[in-house]
């Protein structure tokens, strides 16, 4: 079967597995997923980052690869489920509250890159 | 040749008492320079090469503050920079002016201030969706470029890396544009925090956007209320100037609970010169954050000497709850002059 959009598991696999062409094995580490147990990426998405960790392993200083996902709207409102459970294991009563997560605009993690190139999808403003 | 002007209140002024860098620049100077709003952040962002907020000031126009008292000056723009940049999609929001109309006055009670003590003058308040954009429309009024957030149109500045923050009531930023005077610098304390959420029934505010009417609570935290924010550095005008705008708003017939946010500020000033406070009309939720700084319905409706706004003003700082540690610096002395040549 053919999916429109990678598995989570096979995203980081692919991501990895892009280090190791070229004929180099460059460590790719990946930090802004630890908190998804499952999910469903992009998979035109997955192949341009696969394509980017390629072209930086043919560059010849690169020893590793580092990649940090975060929201391109860094700030960003979440739902909070509160849980109260008993004995059993049973939910007696949920609370659901939003709450605004604030975090560092994304030059934080590349301020002091030599060369930054934007692939990222564009903000369009609508007309009204 | 051109140039352009901004004031720096930097990270350790006030003896320590600033955690974040601050910048704030005078409308006037950067349609003189001819620049945009975007254009001057820009500039000055590069200029400065650091983390900080940046607040674009339009002495001329009128805003309101969280509880319902309008101030003679507005936020138009705001940004944050860092690494001598301005994020390109989040880094900056301009405030749009708000269109005088009488639906606004009859649906907004606190807005009568606009006719009867600001006649004419152009109205900034928060953004609306259109400023807001690429935001979600429930998002945050917020700024954000590396490690700066600046929040809630200017009055929250946030380090979201080594999580330092600060807040600047709007009648602070005023007296910080003034250019004279005092403003108090201190920690917020459980009154402020409290305060903070007694807010008004406004399209597009500074903070909410239709949210919550006088006599409610935009915390809606209980018992918590008195805690979310005492433990920030905050700054303000000093108590008098401040009771002055409250005093305006009270002289021309508003309510506290039913026009004004039922904030500790405003109800103290109403109740020390006599003024009626629509207790009914404070919500239950609302009583219980009061309540828990002390200000119960008992004591707001026990008789008390009536002082006149002279007396008042002078006991400004004694009737005014609010702000722990506080202590007057002068604008001067914390604020730094810079000058770019364009």
């Amino acid at each position: 079967m053919r999916f429109m959009h990678t598995r989570l598991p096979d995203f980081i696999k692919k991501l990895i597995n892009a280090g190791k062409t070229n004929n180099k094995d460059i460590p790719v580490s990946i930090t802004g997923l630890e908190q998804f147990k499952s999910a469903k990426l992009a998979s035109a998405s997955c192949g341009m980052i696969e394509e980017d960790i390629y072209n930086l392993t043919k560059l010849d200083d690169i020893e590793k690869v580092e990649i940090k996902v975060m929201p391109q709207i860094p700030l960003a409102l979440y739902t909070v489920i509160i849980n109260g459970v008993d004995k059993d294991g049973s939910i007696i009563r949920t609370y659901l509250e939003t709450e605004y997560i604030s975090e560092p605009g994304p030059e934080f993690y590349y301020h002091n890159s030599k060369e930054v190139i934007d692939h990222r999808v564009k903000f369009i403003q609508p007309k009204d | 040749m051109a140039e352009l002007k901004y004031k720096l209140i930097p990270k350790g002024a006030a003896e320590g008492r600033v955690p974040v860098n601050m910048i704030f620049v005078n409308q006037k100077d950067i349609v003189n320079a001819g620049l945009s709003y975007r254009e001057a952040c820009e500039i000055i962002a590069k200029d400065f090469n650091g983390p900080a907020s940046i607040d674009i000031i339009d002495m001329d126009a009128v805003t309101v503050s969280s509880d319902g008292i309008m101030l003679d000056f507005a936020v138009v723009a705001i940004a944050s920079c860092d690494y001598g940049i301005i994020n390109k999609d989040v880094g900056f929001m301009q405030i749009s002016e708000m269109p005088y109309s009488k639906e606004l006055l009859d649906e907004e009670p606190h807005m009568k201030q606009w006719d009867a003590l600001h006649p004419g003058k152009r109205l900034y308040r928060g953004p609306n969706r259109n400023d807001r954009f690429p935001r979600n429309i429930l998002d945050e009024t917020e700024t954000i470029t590396g490690r700066i957030a600046n929040n809630n149109t200017g009055s929250e500045v946030l380090d979201v890396v080594n999580m330092e923050e600060i807040l600047i009531m709007a009648p602070g930023m005023f007296q910080i544009m003034k250019e004279k005077g005092d403003v108090l610098i201190g920690i917020a304390g459980p009154e402020v925090s409290v305060g903070i959420g007694m807010i008004v029934f406004e399209t597009n505010g500074r903070i909410f956007n239709r949210a919550y009417g006088a006599g409610q609570t935009g915390h809606n935290s209980g018992i918590y209320a008195k805690t979310v924010k005492s433990d920030y550095p905050a700054i303000t005008a000093v108590k008098r100037d401040f009771a002055e705008y409250i005093i305006s708003a009270l002289e021309i017939g508003l309510v506290p609970g039913r026009d004004l946010g039922c904030s500790p500020a405003v109800l103290a000033v109403a109740k020390a010169m006599g003024y009626k406070i629509d207790c009914d009309n404070i919500v239950d939720r609302a009583w219980i954050e009061l309540n828990s700084i002390g200000i119960t319905r008992q004591w707001l409706e026990e008789p008390n000497e009536i002082l006149t706004k002279e007396e008042l003003l002078d006991r400004a700082d004694e009737i005014i709850p609010g702000m722990s540690d506080g202590k007057k610096f002068a604008v001067c002395d914390i604020v730094k002059e810079c000058t770019i040549s364009l």
